[in-house]
């Protein structure tokens, strides 16, 4: 029921957000100027740099923000996630279908259902509490689910996917 | 209890379930698994910090920001790992704990550096590379210490998993074991309402069979009057197959056009639940039709009955042709027999009257003959001939009388005499002809009661004539005695003529009552017998309600029994003075009811001819409801009307709380049998007319009437004498003495309880049943006064009047005492017949 709300909730955001339409990705991906946080590479359709998309902060803030808190295993009280969904990212990158492998700093991979992307559930946060997360802090991105939400993402699973630190992910097909 | 205790057990068995799943779902196992895995990542960690060392000691410009990323990563580890439970797991001063601690102190002691300027790092770098050395074998303990500690945990879950999977299964075996007994528990349960439902199954085809073999037609409808069931002999009544009837409206199947109203009202009735005119009223005769269109006569019964697919109606329908057509085949068949015989009568009465009026020109004739100018011999044969026509003319009474008898038109005219007085006079006028024959008659003492009796003495008269003159016919040198025996008091007087005579065979005992029978009987032949006297007496003595019986023995003498009833009929006039004068008679308004056009005409006329005002009513039921708008000074009241009758009119009068409830009622009638007579009495009425209407019966009627009004069914009357008669000769004096004792003490009990001043709502109940009660006894002792009170006062205190009562309780005083005043000498003089008269 929760994940219903959330989705809807999701859903509205996402109707009134500009970017938000399929058309604003139909122009080629903006080139990242800034330090590239995340670099996806694999089977896309669209890039930015070489065949591979880059984002840097400004880019991703440029796509559907989403707010999100939520309690964490690795922290302690409620948390406050910002950043943009998954599939936003795909689809600026212009993925629609695949399996995704996402890699933190340490070359630590996961593989992450395109399902997850699908349904709006999995986020790329890199606000946590209103500020940019360093390393040390796991940044500068971390995947999060919406944990209290949802009790179906309160499992090992989605805990393994919740990957940290993370910078590319890559698309097969 | 079963379901109870399977509840709780389910209820046990989830808890155990919940309490079972809460290992696997725990957060904190999650953790800890992650936990572990954050662990063995930590040496890694350390690995890729000190690979990132050595190679920024072999080229330090290009691999400083490696080192310082590997830093941050092992840096955010640790901090996961303070974040996470494993802290608080961990045992103060353990091994653990140290180990933590110190790799905390290892990344807290580097910080600076690795945040400082580039040449100060890259000049420490050997000391890092040395400390991170020792870093690692730290994070190899704790992992390992980690790792023993969460075995630890997780052999605690896993014990715990295990107890609560005893718990559960035990609790699975309970629900199971609750369930099973359920299951037996359904199972008989379920055998019982199988049994039931075979019961009802069997009762319901019982019912079925008795329907459908019943000799009765049988038809079932639902409240709309549609068919339900139609069994097989409605099927042979009616001409319907059953499946033809079935569903279809009994209104188009079996009711005739001409009820077809009347029932579709009836219907609505029977929905609405109004009270029906036939539903639960027993049998009613209707009419039905047949499939061919014969309207036939039924009856029927019909009952009401509610079943859970709503009310139906079943009807019990019998053909009634064959009965109803033997009733009218029998009605004719009299009607003709009674015609015939009032025919035959009419003949008799006509040939009698006119063989009599000849008969008396040529006895006055022989009287005229001078006796002195005849000799001896014309002077006998003139003898024979006046002998002969006086014998003619007794012969020929005898029939008219007779006949008269037959056609119910002789005249009664009861009332007190003294029977004593009359035996005497009857035995001594026949004492010089039983002289001449060597007879004694003897007449045996009588009960002084006798003195005060009730009939017609002259129809007695005429009886006990004949019986004592045929006594002393038969008897020679003999005794002839006269006996009288009070059977029930008054009720049944039995008069006996006993003679020591020539007697009678058995043969001749069967037939002497018969008419003409004397004739050819040895009996006849002794002597010039009418052969007529015993037929008429015994006539005359069932027209008196009394029976003529003999019993004798042939050369010892006979015994003739009359038995009569002589005490006085209830409410009958006790001494009916004749009307002479009808100047007597003030002009009244009279209520005539009566359903013939002509009677009415006749009434009409001859009463306002003598000055009376005259109201119709054209049946008992107009009369009724005439009777409850106007009082009258007298009703005349014909008996045979359709609806309601004279009888039940005059009950319906007299016994409502109309103007007309004291007013004298009498009654006319075509038919006034003794028997009739008493029922019209008994009903209330103050006389008898007999039709045809005459002015000078009308006038004796209303003589007798008017003089009841005056006393003899007068409502204020006191005592009822008759009743009072009536109960002092059935008790007898002893009984009555105690009877009457008894009453008057309760009389006087219940008017000290009643004039007590606590009215309480209980007590007054009880004083209504008590005056209830005490009506009964004083009716029995015909203190009319007293009922009327009592019952005035049981009304009052069912009503519970407090403001009569007390002005009624003084009333019943004053009553009683004047009561019992009169009625305390019939005690003290319990043989006394004085109070016959009022």
């Amino acid at each position: 029921m929760r994940h219903f709300i959330f989705t809807i909730f999701l859903a509205i955001l996402m109707a009134f957000h500009p970017a938000a339409s399929s058309e604003a990705h139909a122009e080629a991906l903006a080139p990242a100027t800034g330090d590239v946080l995340l670099t996806v590479s694999g089977a896309i359709t669209r890039s930015n740099s070489g065949d591979t998309a880059t984002f840097d902060l400004a880019l991703l803030e440029s796509l559907p923000q989403i707010t999100l808190e939520t309690e964490t295993i690795w922290t302690t009280g409620a948390q406050t996630f910002e950043g943009v969904r998954l599939k936003d990212v795909l689809d600026a990158a212009g993925v629609s279908a695949g399996t995704l492998k996402a890699f933190a700093i340490n070359d630590y991979a996961v593989e992450i259902p395109f399902e997850d992307a699908e349904d709006g559930s999995a986020i790329i946060a890199y606000r946590r509490n209103g500020d940019l997360m360093s390393v040390r802090e796991k940044g500068p991105l971390w995947v999060i689910y919406p944990f209290d939400q949802d009790a179906r993402f309160r499992s090992e699973v989605y805990y393994s996917r919740s990957i940290w630190q993370l910078d590319r992910i890559s698309v097969a097909r | 209890m079963v379901f109870a205790f399977t509840f709780l057990a389910t209820i046990s068995a989830g808890w155990i379930f919940l309490d079972l799943q809460r290992p696997f779902s725990d957060q904190n196992t999650a953790k800890n698994d992650n936990m572990v895995s954050v662990l063995s990542q930590l040496g890694i960690e350390i690995i890729a910090l000190e690979l990132a060392i050595s190679q920024a000691n072999r080229t330090p410009s290009t691999n400083l920001e490696q080192v310082r990323l590997r830093y941050d990563v092992l840096y955010s580890r640790l901090e996961t790992i303070r974040q996470n439970s494993l802290y608080e797991l961990a045992p103060e001063n353990s091994a653990t704990r140290s180990n933590m601690l110190e790799l905390d102190a290892f990344l807290y002691r580097w910080l600076p550096i690795i945040d400082g300027p580039a040449d100060e790092l890259s000049a420490a770098m050997p000391a890092l590379a040395q400390d991170a050395k020792v870093a690692r074998a730290r994070a190899r303990n704790l992992t390992a210490d980690a790792l023993r500690l969460v075995a630890q945990q997780n052999d605690a879950s896993r014990k715990k998993v295990s107890y609560a999977l005893l718990w559960l299964a035990c609790a699975l075996i309970l629900v199971v074991g609750f369930l099973a007994l359920l299951a037996g528990a359904m199972f008989s349960l379920a055998r019982k309402h199988e049994a039931q439902a075979q019961h009802t199954l069997d009762i319901s085809e019982h019912i079925k069979a008795v329907i459908a073999t019943a000799q009765d037609a049988v038809v079932v409808t639902d409240d709309t009057g549609k068919v339900l069931e139609f069994n097989a002999a409605a099927s042979q009544m009616f001409g319907f197959a059953r499946e033809e009837a079935i569903d279809r409206n009994i209104a188009d199947l079996i009711i005739p056009p001409h009820y077809r109203d009347q029932h579709d009202t009836g219907m609505i009735r029977a929905r609405t639940g109004q009270p029906s005119r036939i539903l639960g009223k027993g049998q009613i005769q209707l009419e039905a039709r047949h499939k061919n269109g014969l309207i036939f006569p039924i009856d029927l019964t019909l009952a009401r009955t509610q079943t859970s697919n709503g009310t139906i109606l079943i009807g019990f329908l019998r053909d009634i042709s064959a009965r109803v057509q033997t009733e009218t085949d029998l009605i004719t068949a009299k009607d003709r027999a009674v015609a015939g015989e009032k025919q035959k009568a009419a003949l008799l009465a006509v040939m009698s009257h006119e063989m009599r009026t000849p008969l008396n020109g040529l006895i006055g004739a022989l009287e005229l003959f001078d006796k002195g100018t005849l000799d001896a011999r014309h002077r006998t044969y003139l003898e024979i001939m006046r002998t002969s026509g006086e014998t003619l003319q007794r012969h020929i009474n005898s029939v008219l009388d007779m006949s008269r008898l037959d056609a119910g038109h002789m005249p009664v005219d009861p009332q007190s005499f003294d029977l004593v007085q009359l035996i005497d006079e009857i035995a001594e006028s026949h004492s010089t002809a039983a002289e001449e024959r060597g007879n004694l008659i003897t007449v045996a003492p009588m009960n002084p009661d006798l003195h005060g009796v009730f009939s017609d003495p002259g129809h007695v008269r005429r009886i006990l004539d004949n019986l004592i003159s045929n006594a002393v016919k038969f008897t020679k040198e003999g005794q002839i005695t006269v006996e009288v025996d009070c059977h029930r008091g008054l009720e049944e007087v039995e008069i006996r003529v006993i003679d020591t005579g020539i007697g009678i065979t058995d043969a001749d005992l069967n037939r002497i009552f018969d008419d003409f029978e004397t004739v050819d009987t040895t009996y006849g032949r002794g002597a010039q017998g009418t052969g007529l006297g015993l037929g008429l007496s015994s006539r005359l003595a069932k027209f008196l309600n009394g029976t003529l019986t003999a019993v004798s023995e042939p050369g010892a003498g006979s015994a003739f029994s009359l038995t009569l009833p002589l005490s006085p009929t209830r409410r009958a006039p006790l001494i009916r003075p004749q009307f002479d004068d009808m100047a007597a008679l003030p002009p009244m308004e009279i209520l005539v009811v009566e359903d013939n056009g002509v009677n009415r005409l006749v009434a009409r006329d001859l009463l306002t001819k003598d000055g009376h005002s005259v109201t119709e009513a054209v049946d008992g039921q107009d009369g009724v409801d005439q009777a409850e708008a106007h009082k009258f000074d007298l009703i005349l009241m014909d008996i045979s009307m359709p609806g309601v009758d004279g009888v039940e009119a005059t009950k319906q009068i007299l016994g409502g709380t109309g103007p007309n409830a004291n007013t004298p009622i009498v009654a006319t009638t075509a038919h006034a049998l003794p028997e009739d007579t008493a029922a019209f009495y008994q009903a209330g009425m103050c006389g008898v007319i007999v039709k045809p209407l005459t002015l000078s019966k009308l006038r004796q009627g209303l003589f007798d009437a008017d003089w009841s009004r005056g006393g003899g069914c007068s409502p204020d009357a006191l005592i009822d004498d008759m009743q009072l008669a009536d109960i002092r000769a059935d008790l007898g004096p002893e009984l009555y003495s105690q009877s009457f004792a008894r009453f008057e003490s309760e009389m006087h009990g219940f008017i000290f309880a009643a004039s007590q001043e606590q009215q309480t709502p209980e007590h007054m109940a009880h004083m209504a049943q008590e005056a209830h009660r005490l009506v009964g006894s004083a009716s029995i002792f015909g203190a009319l006064g007293i009922s009327r009170c009592l019952r005035l006062l049981q009304d009052s205190y069912t009503a519970q009047d407090t403001g009569k009562i007390g002005e009624q309780v003084d009333n019943l005083s004053n009553q009683c005492d004047q009561s019992l005043l009169i009625l305390a000498p019939t005690v003290r003089s319990p043989s006394s017949g004085s109070t016959l008269k009022p």
